[in-house]
C-alpha cells in the first residue's frame, strides 16, 4: 500500500528530516511511527499525503509513484487519504455536521444529498447528538472524534494520524487508538505518529522507531 | 447538479457572507472608476471639440495671376489628384461676395474696391485625405506651381489645436495606465485579505482534496461581482452628473461642449478593466494557494 525507497527529505539543504528511509506498509496494517521530537514522524506522514516532496528516493502510494506529483494531482491523491492532527484542524465556528460535510462538498454535493451518510458516521463515533453543535463547544476527545469522522467520511483506504492523542487525557487517547485499530481491522491502512510509549505498550502493534530521520527499528522485522 | 451551478451558488453564499468586508473595496473601486470616467468624459469632449477645430476642410490657394488660361490649366492638373473632391475658383468679385456673406460689417466692406480682393482657389479634399501630414504634402506640391502665390489651410491654428488634442490623448492614456495599476492593486489586496481571512478553511479544503478551481472560484466570483457593480454604478453616476450639467447649466448658456462616450467606448473600457481585474485576481489566488497549500507549516 505504502512503499518508501531510500527516501530523504531535507529543508533548505539543512539537516535531513528523513535520511535514506525505506519501508513497506501493507493494506489493512495498523502501524505506529514513533521517536523523539524532530525524529521525522510528521515528515513521513507529510510525504504520504504529498504535503512535502522527497529530496531523494521514491514514494509509492497504492503502486502510484508520487515522488514528483504535480500540484494538480495532489487533490486526487488526498481524496484517498484521511488525515487526523493533534490540533484537530477543525473550523471552530462551524457545526460538527458542517466540518464533516467539507470533505464531501468538494464533490459538488448538496448537504441534503449525503445527510444519511454523515449521520451514519456520527452515530458510529457517538457524535450524532452533537451534530448541530459548534465545534468550539466540544471537548478535546469529541473534537478528535469529529476529525476522525471527517477523515473517514470519504472512505479513504489510508488514514494518517499525527499525534492524535497528544491533546487528550490517557483514557480518551486509548479510545481514539482503539477506534483507529477498528478502522484498520476493516481493511484500511492506518499510520499513527506518536511519541507516547506507554500507549504503544498498552495497545501494541507494528512500530517503526525513527531517530534523527533514520529507521532505527521496525518491530515487523524483529 | 452541475459543477458550474454548484460553484455559482457557493460563490453567491460566499459573497453574501463577506459582503460587509467587501463594502470598503466596493466603494473604493466605484470612486476610482467614477473619477476615471469623469476625467475621460471631459477629455473625450475636449478631444471632440478640438477635433472639429483642427479638422481641415479645404486648402486655399492664392494666385499670382488672373490669366484664365493658366488658371484653368492649373485647375485641370489639380483635379487629376486622387485626394481632391472638388475645386472652386473665386474671382476677386466672388471673393468680395464670399466675404460679404460671411461678415456682418457690410458698410465697411462696401467702402473697399473689389479689385483689392484676391482671387483664390478652394480645394476641397476627400475625407480619407484629411490627415495633417498628407495635407502638408499636398500644400508643398501645390506651392511648386508657378502661378501659386501661397497655399494655406489655416495651419497656424490647426496645428495648435491638434497639439492640444494629442496632449489630451496622452494625458488620458497615462491616467488609464495609472488606473489600471490601481485596479490591479486593489483587486490583489482585497482578494489577499479574503484569502488570509479564510486561510484555515482553505487549508482544510486542501487537506480533504479540494481542487484549486473549487477553492478559488468564490474569491474570483466575489471580485468579478464587485467589479461589475462598481463599474455599473460609476457609469450611472457619471451619466447623471453630465446629463445634469448639460441640461441645467450648459444648455441655458447655449454651450454644447459635453459629449458622452458611446456604448462601444464604455464596453471597451469595461472589458479592459475587467481583464485587469480577472488577471490580478487569478495571479494573487494562485500565488496564495502555492503558499497556503502546505497543511502542516
Amino acid at each position: 500500500m505504502i512503499k518508501l525507497f531510500n527516501v530523504s527529505v531535507s529543508f533548505y539543504g539543512e539537516k535531513k528530516a528523513l535520511d535514506n528511509v525505506s519501508l513497506k506498509i501493507d493494506k489493512g496494517e495498523f502501524v505506529y511511527i514513533t521517536g523523539a521530537s524532530g525524529a521525522g514522524k510528521s515528515t513521513m506522514l507529510r510525504l504520504i499525503y504529498a504535503d512535502l516532496l522527497p529530496t531523494r528516493g521514491v514514494v509509492l502510494i497504492a503502486n502510484k509513484d508520487i515522488t514528483n506529483i504535480t500540484p494538480k494531482s495532489i487533490p486526487y491523491l488526498r481524496r484517498n487519504i484521511g488525515v487526523i492532527f493533534q490540533d484537530f484542524k477543525l473550523l471552530e465556528e462551524k457545526t460538527v455536521f458542517d466540518n464533516i460535510f467539507m470533505t464531501l462538498e468538494i464533490f459538488y454535493i448538496k448537504p441534503e444529498q449525503i445527510e444519511n451518510r454523515i449521520f451514519s458516521i456520527l452515530r458510529r463515533l457517538g457524535l450524532f447528538s452533537r451534530r448541530d453543535t459548534i465545534v468550539k463547544k466540544l471537548s478535546g476527545g469529541e473534537k478528535q472524534r469529529v476529525a476522525i469522522a471527517r477523515a473517514l467520511i470519504n472512505e479513504p483506504s489510508i488514514i494518517l494520524a499525527d499525534e492524535p492523542t497528544g491533546n487528550l487525557d490517557p483514557e480518551r487517547g486509548e479510545d481514539i487508538i482503539k477506534l483507529l485499530q477498528d478502522i484498520a481491522n476493516q481493511g484500511n491502512t492506518v499510520l499513527v505518529a506518536t511519541h507516547d510509549k506507554a500507549l504503544i505498550e498498552k495497545m501494541p502493534a507494528r512500530t517503526i522507531y525513527l531517530k534523527n530521520g533514520k529507521v532505527e527499528a521496525d518491530t515487523k522485522n524483529e | 447538479m452541475s459543477k458550474f451551478s454548484y460553484l455559482f451558488n457557493r460563490s453567491i453564499k460566499f459573497y453574501k457572507l463577506n459582503f460587509k468586508t467587501s463594502i470598503v473595496s466596493f466603494l473604493t473601486l466605484t470612486t476610482i472608476f467614477f473619477i476615471y470616467q469623469f476625467i475621460f468624459t471631459i477629455g473625450y469632449s475636449t478631444n471632440s471639440f478640438f477635433k472639429n477645430l483642427s479638422s481641415v476642410q479645404n486648402v486655399r490657394v492664392y494666385l499670382k495671376t488672373d490669366d484664365t488660361e493658366k488658371i484653368n490649366e492649373f485647375i485641370k492638373n489639380i483635379k487629376n489628384l486622387n485626394s481632391v473632391e472638388d475645386i472652386i475658383y473665386y474671382t476677386p468679385e466672388d471673393s468680395y461676395k464670399y466675404l460679404k456673406n460671411n461678415t456682418q460689417n457690410l458698410k465697411y466692406l462696401e467702402n473697399i474696391s473689389k479689385d483689392f480682393f484676391p482671387s483664390f482657389i478652394e480645394i476641397k479634399l476627400k475625407d480619407n485625405f484629411k490627415d495633417l501630414i498628407f495635407i502638408n504634402q499636398i500644400k508643398t506640391e501645390i506651392n511648386k506651381f508657378e502661378i501659386v502665390d501661397k497655399a494655406s489651410f489655416g495651419e497656424q491654428w490647426v496645428l495648435k489645436f491638434a497639439s492640444i488634442k494629442y496632449s489630451l490623448q496622452i494625458f488620458i492614456f497615462i491616467v488609464t495606465i495609472l488606473l489600471s495599476i490601481s485596479i490591479a492593486f486593489i483587486t490583489i489586496n482585497v482578494i489577499n485579505l479574503n484569502l488570509y481571512k479564510f486561510k484555515e478553511e482553505i487549508k482544510i479544503y486542501s487537506l480533504v482534496g479540494a481542487t484549486r478551481t473549487f477553492i478559488i472560484v468564490p474569491f474570483l466570483f466575489a471580485s468579478v461581482i464587485e467589479f461589475i457593480l462598481s463599474f455599473a454604478i460609476s457609469v450611472l453616476i457619471n451619466f447623471s452628473i453630465f446629463f445634469g450639467i448639460n441640461d441645467y447649466i450648459l444648455s441655458s448658456l447655449n454651450i454644447n461642449f459635453i459629449k458622452l462616450p458611446n456604448i462601444y467606448i464604455y464596453s471597451a473600457m469595461a472589458v479592459y478593466f475587467f481583464l485587469i481585474n480577472v488577471i490580478a485576481a487569478f495571479y494573487i489566488s494562485l500565488k496564495f494557494l502555492k503558499k497556503a497549500s502546505r497543511i502542516n507549516d
